[in-house]
């Protein structure tokens, strides 16, 4: 017997866990006793359909998880066609007994046959069209606000802009490379108030934590630290290794999201808007970075005041400006991140080419700047 | 009127992308006839009598020029050049190819419309008071609720294979112009406690072999709970009702098997359990939706009430069609404008290609581009400045649809009967055709005034025969074409079931035997009383004595 | 009683008639008969197999008089469905 796993759409592996069939015209009573028998048993329940045009076993599954609270597996069988594949997902079940010859293509295709829906469901891996008009209202009001930064050629204006329109927390995340630094001199400048913070990931060169020192004295601020959890870094050496982010890319990201992305996102709970040093001559792939864009998840807005920055603009400003930098720039490193994983780049080169040298040249980031949507299963 | 985005299109184009791979999949015979079957009824698709017939959904009566134009184009070039307006506010193609119909979605897809759900066992297309938004005696636009439901119940994960289809009709005026009695589910919106609105719901109304009124479920319903309400309805349905018998598989028979009050209890402990799962739509959604149906900016069109009357004097016509076709709106110096596609001799709610672009163009030039679909097969231009009419008059007048006769025994609803469906037992448009002769002359049809007269070709129903003043039922007798007449329904506020009159008439006699009741009503009324209230008065028997007495 | 089998042709829907030779046909008049209970059994197969084959759907058998040697239907509804038309003229035709 092979199932088709419908958060996954692919035919699961390996044994099948034992169903136990709850009857499509069973009472509350009747479903609370087949829940009891397959939790204690560690197995699935089984709705069953006479024919794929009778769906009350859409409703039993709805009623499986949101009335009796169950957890475990629910399991199609009998007659149901492919073209069903999203009602059954969205409806509570996890598989689908596969029976005769259906291809698992079908089944696949059908999954990715939406992408949205209208009605919340018992689970809701496509965007709902409420959240699509919170996402249409959000990016109309950061177009707008990106109009307005374009408009000025002032960085501490630019950030006056931000603190004018976005009501709420502001957070500005530095590295202390060279573009954050000319942001936080504008911050300061402006006068705006800015929650301050950096990511220390535990692999910092010294260099940087030394600049970090020196800005601190010289904006005469301090500079929030937030490391990663000390359970999560053990959990991360165990499985992988001390160095197991250059074995592969799973394990890098899973590197970077222990030493980054999870302090991050403790750093920025709460913000309204989240100000960066991005800017679009940094690679390509952040060419077209905006001066503002709506973040779905944490719920923020984006603010890259450098987005149209040269490297020219950014070392004039620098001068102008007096503004301490990381030595490390003047040794040939554009880009600094964790020691183990950035290099010096050469003249001519991309200037994100010294990070994670050794990967592809596509998709370089650590997952700070672009996250993918979830697949969120209720 | 609603107008779609990014969001509204890129669903509509997976489905488009999803109906023509199942297509595909019919034609290389990955799919049986059995299981594309209730895929393609999904998308509006019969097999009928002669090849397949596409429904086109036009949700709650509402359309723009542009849409009307584009559905013009859609029977000229994927058709034999004509359309039927339906009971349901949608209209109907004939000929269509099924090999032709993904293109023919895409291109209704162009204009932001569908075929979606139009068919099959499941939510139907919402119906609503095709004068929303104009009216004089509305509450509130039920247009916005009708499009919230229409949201909701779009390919719904759990209510897309039901026992049976489900129909909604909403209204939102004091009048029910959207026969809500006779709906799976109807719901009118009411003032609530503190100046508050909300909704009144019934279930359990329909026509088919076994009419039903339907009966009230909910006093009133705040507004931001309808769908969540609505969800706890329709899962009892799906969970309890027929499935081992499809005429017995509507929401009537196990309202009315249980009782009204065993139903309702059922559809209230859910209710509460499911309130808090987040299924009605935020406020900001509601706000959103209702944004794109706030009333139109009328210019101020001020009417010269004497040249208005000396043009009506001077024209009987003219006079007689803006007795019978245009009705109150909201702004005295607006109208609004019934274009009637029921002159003697029209099969009742067909429409040509070329009628459809006029029709088209008089409400881009004189309704701000809008039109609506009715429940009676006519169409409605809702916002005609009243210094506009005469001229309207003129333009329709050369386009042949100013018949002056809505509400009248000639604005007969009728469905396709035997000439196109593959249920019917006898044919229903010759009928029309000979009552509509019949009675062709206008005076005489004013003289006899307010009747409603509706023919079905079989017991489904489908020209609602059932709340007609005058009921026509088409039936097989040993092979040859018969009809039942009944009489005292009303599909209104006073919603009531006719009730059969007597023995069934062959074809050649049912115009008689109908000038016969009208004759009978005719010589019994009492102070120009209407049809209906004479029936009511007097009861059957003088019309049984009439029909059948002498034979 | 003699019979023909008859169906909607699956790409668009039209009436079909069972031609003896197996090929379905527009014109009622050139459709196979059958007189008796074998020469239905074998239309029957033949449709069974057109219906496999995605060419029509919804077949069924379907009394006809002969009329000069030629089957020709007898209810109303099989009347229309030969004539490929309705019985009154459409809106589109009306002028």
């Amino acid at each position: 017997m092979a199932l088709v796993d419908l958060k996954t759409a692919t035919r699961s592996i390996g044994a099948v866990r034992n169903a136990i069939e709850v009857d499509v015209a069973a009472t509350p009573q009747e479903r609370t006793a087949v829940i009891v028998d397959a939790v204690l048993n560690g197995d699935a329940i089984s709705v069953p359909f006479a024919k794929f045009s009778d769906g009350r076993g859409f409703s039993v599954a709805r009623l499986l998880r949101s009335e009796h609270g169950f957890r475990g597996e629910i399991r199609a069988t009998g007659h149901v066609i492919p073209d069903q594949a999203l009602h059954l997902l969205r409806s509570g079940f996890d598989t689908v007994e596969l029976t005769g010859g259906r291809g698992d293509k079908h089944w696949s295709d059908a999954l990715a046959s939406y992408s949205g829906a209208y009605q919340r469901a018992q689970r809701n891996p496509l965007e709902l069209r409420r959240e699509a008009s919170l996402r249409q209202r959000k990016q109309k009001a950061a177009a707008g606000l990106g109009e307005s930064l374009s408009a000025t050629a002032s960085l501490a204006y630019r950030i006056g802009i931000v603190a004018e329109s976005v009501p709420g927390r502001l957070a500005f995340s530095t590295s202390l490379g060279k573009e954050d630094q000319a942001v936080l001199h504008a911050i300061v400048a402006s006068g705006v108030e800015v929650d301050v913070f950096t990511l220390d990931t535990g692999r910092h060169f010294p260099e940087t934590l030394k600049t970090l020192k020196a800005t601190e004295e010289h904006f005469g601020i301090k500079i929030q630290v937030m490391e990663p959890e000390a359970k999560d870094i053990e959990e991360l050496i165990a499985r992988d290794g001390e160095f197991g982010f250059r074995t592969s890319v799973e394990a890098r990201k899973r590197c970077c999201e222990v030493r980054k992305v999870i302090p991050l996102n403790r750093a920025l709970k709460g913000a309204a808007a989240w100000i960066t040093g991005l800017r679009r001559e940094q690679s390509a792939g952040r060419a077209n970075v905006p001066f503002a864009s709506w973040n779905v998840n944490p719920d923020l807005y984006k603010i890259n005041p450098l987005a149209d920055w040269s490297e020219a603009d950014l070392e004039a400003y620098i001068r102008a400006n007096n503004i301490p930098v990381n030595p490390l720039h003047a040794e040939g490193f554009a880009s600094i991140g964790c020691q183990p994983c950035t290099r010096a780049v050469a003249p001519g080169e991309d200037l994100r080419a010294g990070r994670w040298w050794w990967e592809n040249e596509d998709g370089k980031e650590c997952g700070l700047h672009n996250r993918p949507r979830e697949l969120e299963v209720a | 009127m609603y107008r779609y985005d990014e969001f509204d299109r890129d669903f509509l184009a997976d489905r488009n992308r999803d109906f023509r791979g199942q297509v595909a999949r019919r034609l290389a015979g990955d799919l049986s006839e059995d299981e594309f079957k209730p895929l393609r009824l999904m998308n509006g698709l019969y097999l009928q009598l002669h090849a397949y017939m596409l429904r086109v959904a036009i949700p709650y009566g509402v359309l723009s020029s542009r849409q009307l134009r584009q559905l013009g184009m859609i029977a000229r070039r994927w058709d034999k050049g004509f359309g039927h307006w339906t009971t349901r506010q949608n209209i109907q193609f004939n000929w269509i190819k099924l090999t032709d119909v993904p293109d023919i979605l895409e291109a209704l897809a162009e204009v932001d419309m569908h075929a979606i759900q139009t068919s099959g066992n499941c939510i139907r297309n919402v119906t609503a008071d095709p004068l929303a938004g104009a009216a004089a005696d509305e509450i509130e636009d039920p247009r916005v609720w009708a499009e919230i439901i229409r949201q909701w119940s779009t390919n719904h994960p759990e209510f897309s294979f039901l026992p049976r289809k489900f129909k909604f009709a909403i209204t939102g005026a004091l009048e029910d112009r959207a026969a809500i009695a006779f709906h799976d589910i109807g719901i009118r919106m009411v003032g609530g406690p503190g100046g508050t609105k909300g909704f009144r719901i019934y279930a359990g109304g329909g026509q088919g072999r076994t009419p039903y009124v339907a009966q009230e479920v909910k006093d009133f319903l705040e507004p931001g709970q309808l769908l969540s309400y609505l969800e706890a309805m329709l899962r009892v349905y799906n969970m309890h009702g027929r499935r081992d018998n499809m005429y017995k598989a509507r929401i009537k028979i196990l309202v009315n098997a249980i009782g009204v009050d065993a139903y309702r209890d059922q559809v209230e402990a859910e209710w509460k359990r499911i309130q808090s799962e987040g299924i009605d739509f935020p406020a900001e959604e509601v706000e959103r939706i209702r944004a794109h149906f706030a009333a139109p900016k009328l210019p101020n069109m001020r009417v010269d009430e004497a040249a208005f009357s000396k043009a009506r004097a001077k024209d009987a016509g003219f006079d007689r069609w803006v007795r019978h076709n245009v009705s109150q709106h909201r702004n005295p110096q607006y109208a609004i404008v019934s274009v009637a596609f029921k002159e003697p001799g029209r099969p009742p709610g067909d429409a040509s290609a070329t009628e459809m672009e006029q029709v088209a163009d008089a409400a881009e030039r004189y309704s701000r581009g809008e039109v609506r679909v009715t429940y009676s097969q006519n169409v409605i231009l809702p916002h005609v400045a009243r210094v506009d009419l005469h001229d309207l008059y003129s333009d329709l007048k050369s386009a042949g649809l100013v018949e002056g006769n809505t509400d009248l025994i000639t604005d007969i609803i009728a469905c396709p009967g035997l000439d196109y469906c593959n249920l019917a037992n006898a044919r229903a448009i010759p009928v029309a055709q000979d009552i509509t002769e019949r009675f062709s002359d206008p005076k005489r049809a004013e003289d006899i005034g307010e009747l409603r007269l509706n023919i079905s070709g079989c017991i489904n129903a489908c020209g609602h025969h059932h709340a007609g003043h005058i009921g026509i039922l088409g039936v097989d007798k040993k092979g040859t074409e018969h009809y039942q007449i009944t009489l005292g329904g009303s599909p209104g506020d006073d919603a009531s079931v006719g009730s059969i009159l007597g023995p069934s008439f062959p074809a050649e006699d049912i115009t008689d035997a109908i000038e016969n009741i009208v004759e009978t009503y005719l010589a019994k009324r009492q102070d120009g009383e209407a049809f209906l209230t004479t029936y009511k008065r007097i009861g059957a028997d003088p019309f049984k004595e009439a029909l059948y007495g002498t034979r | 009683m003699p019979n023909v089998f008859t169906a909607n042709r699956l790409s668009d829907g039209l009436v079909v008639y069972l031609g003896r030779d197996g090929n379905w046909l527009r014109d009622l008049a050139s459709a196979g008969v059958a007189e008796d209970k074998d020469g239905i059994a074998v239309l029957e197969a033949m449709a069974a197999q057109s219906a496999k084959d995605q060419i029509i759907v919804g077949a069924y058998p379907m009394d006809v008089e002969i009329d000069a040697g030629k089957p020709r239907a007898k209810s109303v509804r099989e009347r229309i469905r030969a004539a490929h038309r309705p019985t009154i003229k459409p809106v589109s035709e009306a002028n």
